[in-house]
């Protein structure tokens, strides 16, 4: 039996009910019965030797403790097999080490353990075996042990050919400025500058802090402390209609969730973001509004071109397009783009990356966010690389290689890497 | 408040338990007969319809739903069995309750059916049965009230009994009202409490995927949570005839509001899952005696209404602003300590 | 034409079935249906409960809702009628025109504070459209019963009763009223800056904010304007009444929502038009009037409506069943 350690716990019930429940479900008690519930889940705990109140609601608890209920959980079914995937990513150090000595324990057992991580630092400390998978695809497996880190990196990023790289060739002065900027379990002292005509690429594993470092620029998640200047003003805004309205652009990581409405045709979301561009009289003339979403349209060749279409029968490629046009439309000197290429196909991809290199050549700054190397290696003229909230190297694209940037997303300033 | 009260109350019922007792304190200092045997019983007796419904209630909005139905249900029971009571004569009161119970049990499970089988908005279906209820009981009724005169003699004896009552002191003794209305806390208690079919519904309210995923039947408990609801509103409407001794079809219009209210300030969220047994009792009390301390304060009905009605709004925007605020102030990255850095 | 056709199909049926209402109600009360007085006496009654449906939709066009719509508009009624009554003094005070302007300058204010009040709850602290307005249905009515006393208020000028009653020709002002609401609803909901925001609030809030659209100002428009048209429904009717009173009305709030969503607006927001809101009203109407005719207790138009909301709703969903769309979570190459 696999037991898939994830988010079907009950956060409004108790510690007790949340590890041994299933178990009353099992032996069909029509009354609970809390001295079961009670010794069931103390033995799954004392099995892990680790001390939680079992009166709590399991909604107080931190996630580290939630966690352990979940593992706890899954030992009460006497699991074969335990799925934890990125179970360290909310832990502190302190709580990993605790993690994996339960799991050292939970091993010898007899008990497999399927461990699904991005940080290879606890992937040496705690597997036996590492297998490695990237788009969808097994790439390979080694045994700890018998590997490097350099090696695993270079079976994550893989050898796929990597578009050429091609720089910018219009790049000019310093537009925004980030100084310092920190916000508590987001971003800490993230400091970097964006040159007009440059694509910034912005990578790091998956909850490094990329997007919420991003969202500041949009006056999403304002900064505590810090400052961001553009064109050498100081500015702090505090919502997307400020950020619009001092030129800076934001397509979102989920078109479908923050960047589309999907009930919509495509030219309501297109102009969505300029709508105040049309108002003639106090009325939106539509006519206008349609020849606008036509340009717009034609412009970013998004098939089929039909404004009147809604929006939810696109492609996801050409989804992707009509967010980046909506954006395009308010003509902003700063344009952001977080995972533009994000579950879209090759085609459209490549269209994307063009479009963005054009627009820098053309005198606009991008901010591109992405998990992806090789798109970051082709179009970035510069790399930002950010580990746990912090940006932890900057790179030059020219030359740069998906191992090197790669080993700066997974390990500290100081530790070293072996590349292979 | 020292740990094992607060763990024994729960934090949400602390709060309400704590102003529930300042809200005793000021009505007492207003007018010392607030604090009298007789004034608090009459108060119970006087809301143990309401704190029956929001029994029923408590365990629809655990399931994330709402009912606006519960004007037209309740006046269909009392007019129904209103219309047996003064036709025949009949004062079994065992049958009536039975009857009572039966009636609610199968509007509740229209309300349930729609809810959970044509995934209808809670909102909507119960409106709904509300409109096609209350249509057919103003047309039946003609707005015209059964009386105490026409009802047999025990029903209205049945809805003065107390017990322990000494017939020397006027106002001594504990209405049977208040009996009823403990009872059908402790039975909703024991079910949300004691038995799997409850921890269900409290579990799928929290999380109803993960409920669906150790194999709970998410649709068949929603139902059942309406059906719950329906019954104790058949159960209140019987106690109601009897204590009121007639039958008003229009007694119940808003009085949704109230019970959504009790539960509401009791502590349940709309969303779902979160919601005790002892939080709606207290949500109850509050509201009760909120309206009974202004009373005694010489405050008109009036006032009384538009009181209540701001108290609740300003507990749902607390609710709101707290859990804003935790929202924000989540941890998203974890952001390494500048120490393990420099080591 | 043909694409016009399939946007607004709902609408195009909505049409049909009152046509077929129509000639039903001709042929089941020959001569008194179909009839230039029943049509007058439809005209008085649908313009202000289709000018609460109107405001009932456009907040469900966000995915919230209105329950304190018709005791906003009996609250602003009753101030502004008290104050009519005091400046009218039975005749002796101020002429009739400036009494009934200030009376309805009184019933918008009033109104754009009560629906400020819904929309800062909402929108601001961010509670539950339905929580916010079963409260401040409670307030509303509470504050309009305690300054009446629960009786009706009367005693305004002669004039302002032909708001309500009179006639143009053979058509009541009430319906040229009416059809001013309709246009002017009709330009800023379907086709103003503000209107279209609340379509793109309504289908996806967050994606309209990260869009630089200032959302909570355009739910704050949506409250106000809705109690605007409440304001305005409680004119009429307390001209019609020649009273203002806590509880008229008090039906029209369910009628309301039945219409909206007969309608073709979804309860979860998002779309919507104020054509099928109007055509809905008028096939309530049309089954009210016909059942009044036909001697059916007036009851029955709610239990009709009540059975027509959970119809349309229950055939929605049989309709949609089984059209969920596919995610891929991974792109494979």
């Amino acid at each position: 039996m696999v037991i898939y350690q994830d988010f079907s716990l009950f956060p409004t019930l108790t510690v007790k009910e949340n590890i041994a429940f299933s178990e009353q479900i099992d032996k069909k008690r029509r009354i609970v019965n809390w001295k079961e519930i009670e010794e069931t889940s103390k033995r799954a705990l004392g099995i892990l030797g680790v001390d939680i109140d079992l009166n709590a609601k399991l909604g107080s608890l931190s996630t580290a403790k939630q966690q352990l209920v979940a593992i706890a959980r899954a030992l009460v079914y006497d699991a074969k097999l335990l799925v934890m995937d990125e179970p360290t990513s909310a832990l502190s150090s302190g709580e990993v080490q605790h993690l994996f000595k339960i799991m050292n324990e939970l091993k010898a057992r007899g008990l497999g353990i399927i461990f699904i991580s991005h940080k290879l630092d606890e992937l040496f400390a705690i597997c036996d075996r590492m297998s490695v998978i990237r788009d969808g695809q097994y790439i390979g497996m080694r045994n700890n042990g018998e590997t490097t880190t350099g090696e695993i990196i270079t079976m994550m990023v893989g050898r796929e050919i990597v578009e050429e790289h091609v720089g910018g060739t219009n790049i000019g002065d310093v537009i925004l400025e980030v100084k310092n900027i920190s916000k508590r379990g987001n971003y800490d002292d993230v400091s970097f500058n964006l040159r007009r005509g440059e694509v910034l690429g912005i990578t790091g594993l998956v909850g490094a802090g990329r997007t919420e470092t991003v969202r500041a620029l949009f006056g999403l998640n304002p900064p505590e402390s810090g400052e961001i200047y553009l064109e050498g003003k100081r500015i702090s805004p505090k919502s997307p209609a400020e950020a619009q309205a001092l030129g800076i652009a934001f397509v979102p990581e989920s078109r479908l969730t923050e960047g589309l409405v999907l009930q919509q045709d495509a030219e309501s979301n297109i102009t969505l973001s300029i709508l105040k561009n049309f108002v003639k009289n106090g009325l939106i003339d539509f006519k206008a509004r349609n020849k606008r979403s036509v340009e717009l349209i034609e412009q970013l060749n998004v098939k089929p071109p039909y404004p009147a279409m809604q929006i939810a029968k696109f492609s996801g490629g050409n989804q992707q397009k009509v967010v980046v046009a909506k954006w395009l439309a308010t003509n902003p000197k700063v344009l952001i783009v977080d995972e533009p290429t994000n579950g879209i196909d090759v085609g459209a991809k490549t269209e994307i990356h063009a479009l963005l290199r054009r627009l820098a050549d053309e005198g606009m700054a991008v901010i591109m966010v992405s998990s992806e190397l090789p798109e970051i290696l082709s179009i970035s003229d510069r790399v930002l690389v950010m580990r746990r909230g912090r940006i932890n190297g900057e790179f030059d694209a020219e030359g740069l290689t998906q191992e090197e940037i790669m080993e700066k997303a997974v390990m500290a300033s100081g530790e070293k890497g072996e590349t292979a | 408040m020292s740990d094992k009260i607060k763990r024994a109350l729960g934090n949400k019922e602390a709060s309400v338990f704590i102003i529930l007792i300042a809200v005793m304190l000021i009505a007492t200092i207003f007018n010392p007969a607030f604090l009298t045997f007789s004034n608090i019983m009459d108060v119970l007796k006087g809301n143990a319809t309401l704190g029956i419904c929001s029994m029923g209630m408590l365990l629809i909005i655990l399931t994330g739903g709402i009912d606006a139905s519960v004007c037209g249900q309740l006046t269909l029971v009392c007019v129904i069995a209103g219309k047996i009571m003064a036709n025949f004569q009949f004062d079994n009161i065992i049958v009536l309750y039975l009857l009572g119970i039966a009636i609610g049990c199968f509007t509740g499970l229209l309300n349930g059916l729609m809810v959970a089988r044509l995934d209808l908005p809670p909102i909507i279906a119960t409106l709904g049965l509300d409109s096609v209820l209350m249509g057919y009981l103003k047309y039946y009724t003609n707005g015209n009230w059964i009386n105490a005169k026409e009802l047999p003699p025990r029903i209205g004896q049945i809805g003065l009994f107390r017990f322990f009552s000494n017939p020397e002191v006027n106002g001594s003794g504990v209405p049977l009202q208040l009996l009823l209305y403990v009872l059908v806390a402790l039975l909703t208690w024991f079910m949300l409490n004691r038995m799997l079919l409850g921890r269900s519904i409290m579990a799928m309210g929290g999380s109803r995927v993960g409920a669906e995923r150790i194999g709970l039947n998410a649709k068949n408990l929603t139902t059942f949570a309406y059906m719950y609801a329906g019954m104790m509103y058949g159960f209140a409407a019987i106690t109601y005839t009897c204590a009121m001794n007639s039958v008003d079809p229009n007694a119940f219009l808003g009085f949704e509001m109230n019970v959504i209210g009790a539960v509401v300030l009791g502590g349940a969220l709309m969303t779902g899952g979160q919601g005790s047994v002892l939080g709606t009792v207290l949500g109850m009390l509050l509201f009760a005696f909120i309206k009974n301390g202004l009373t005694l304060a010489h405050i008109s009905a009036y006032w009384q209404n538009i009181i209540v009605g701001a108290i609740i709004l300003l507990a749902v925007s607390f609710d709101m602003i707290k859990l804003h605020r935790e929202e924000r102030l989540q941890t998203k990255v974890d952001i390494e300590p500048k120490e393990a850095i420099a080591r | 034409m043909k694409e016009h056709i399939k946007k607004n199909a709902h609408q195009y049926r909505l049409l049909g079935l009152l046509v077929i209402l129509l000639i039903v109600m001709g042929i089941l009360a020959p001569g008194k249906f179909l009839t230039v007085k029943n049509f007058k006496n439809m005209g008085f009654q649908m313009a202000e409960f289709g000018i609460l449906a109107i405001g009932m939709s456009v907040v469900i066009m966000t995915g919230g809702i209105n329950l304190s719509i018709v005791n906003s508009a009996m609250l602003a009624s009753i101030v502004s009628a008290m104050a009519m009554r005091t400046l009218y003094n039975g005749g002796e005070g101020m002429a009739d025109i400036p009494v009934i302007l200030i009376g309805v300058a009184i019933t918008v204010v009033i109104a754009i504070a009560c629906g400020m009040i819904n929309g800062f709850f909402v929108a601001y602290i961010g509670v539950l459209p339905i929580l916010v307005t079963l409260g401040t249905q409670t307030v509303f009515d509470g504050i309009a019963l305690n300054i009446t006393r629960g009786s009706g208020v009367s005693g305004f000028p002669k004039l302002f009763q032909k708001i309500g009653a009179g006639t143009l020709g053979q058509i009541p002002y009430t319906m040229l009223i009416y059809v001013v609401v309709i246009v002017v609803a009709y330009l800023m909901i379907e086709r103003s800056r503000w209107g279209i925001s609340v379509y793109m609030v309504g289908g996806n809030e967050k994606a309209t904010r990260f869009s630089g659209i200032n959302t909570k100002k355009t739910i704050m428009g949506v409250y106000v304007f809705s109690a605007v048209l409440s304001g305005l429904a409680g004119i009429l009717m307390t001209s019609r009444y020649n009273s203002a009173k806590a509880d008229y009305g008090s039906s029209y709030t369910m009628q309301a929502v039945a219409a909206t969503v007969l309608g073709g607006t979804s309860i979860n927001g998002g779309s919507g038009h104020v054509l099928g809101t109007v055509i809905a009203v008028a096939i309530i109407q049309v089954i009210s009037s016909g059942f009044n005719i036909l001697k059916i207790n007036r009851n029955f138009t709610d239990i009709a409506t009540g059975l027509i909301l959970v119809g349309v709703l229950a055939l929605n969903h049989f309709v949609n069943k089984g059209s969920l769309k596919k995610r891929v979570r991974v792109s494979v190459k």
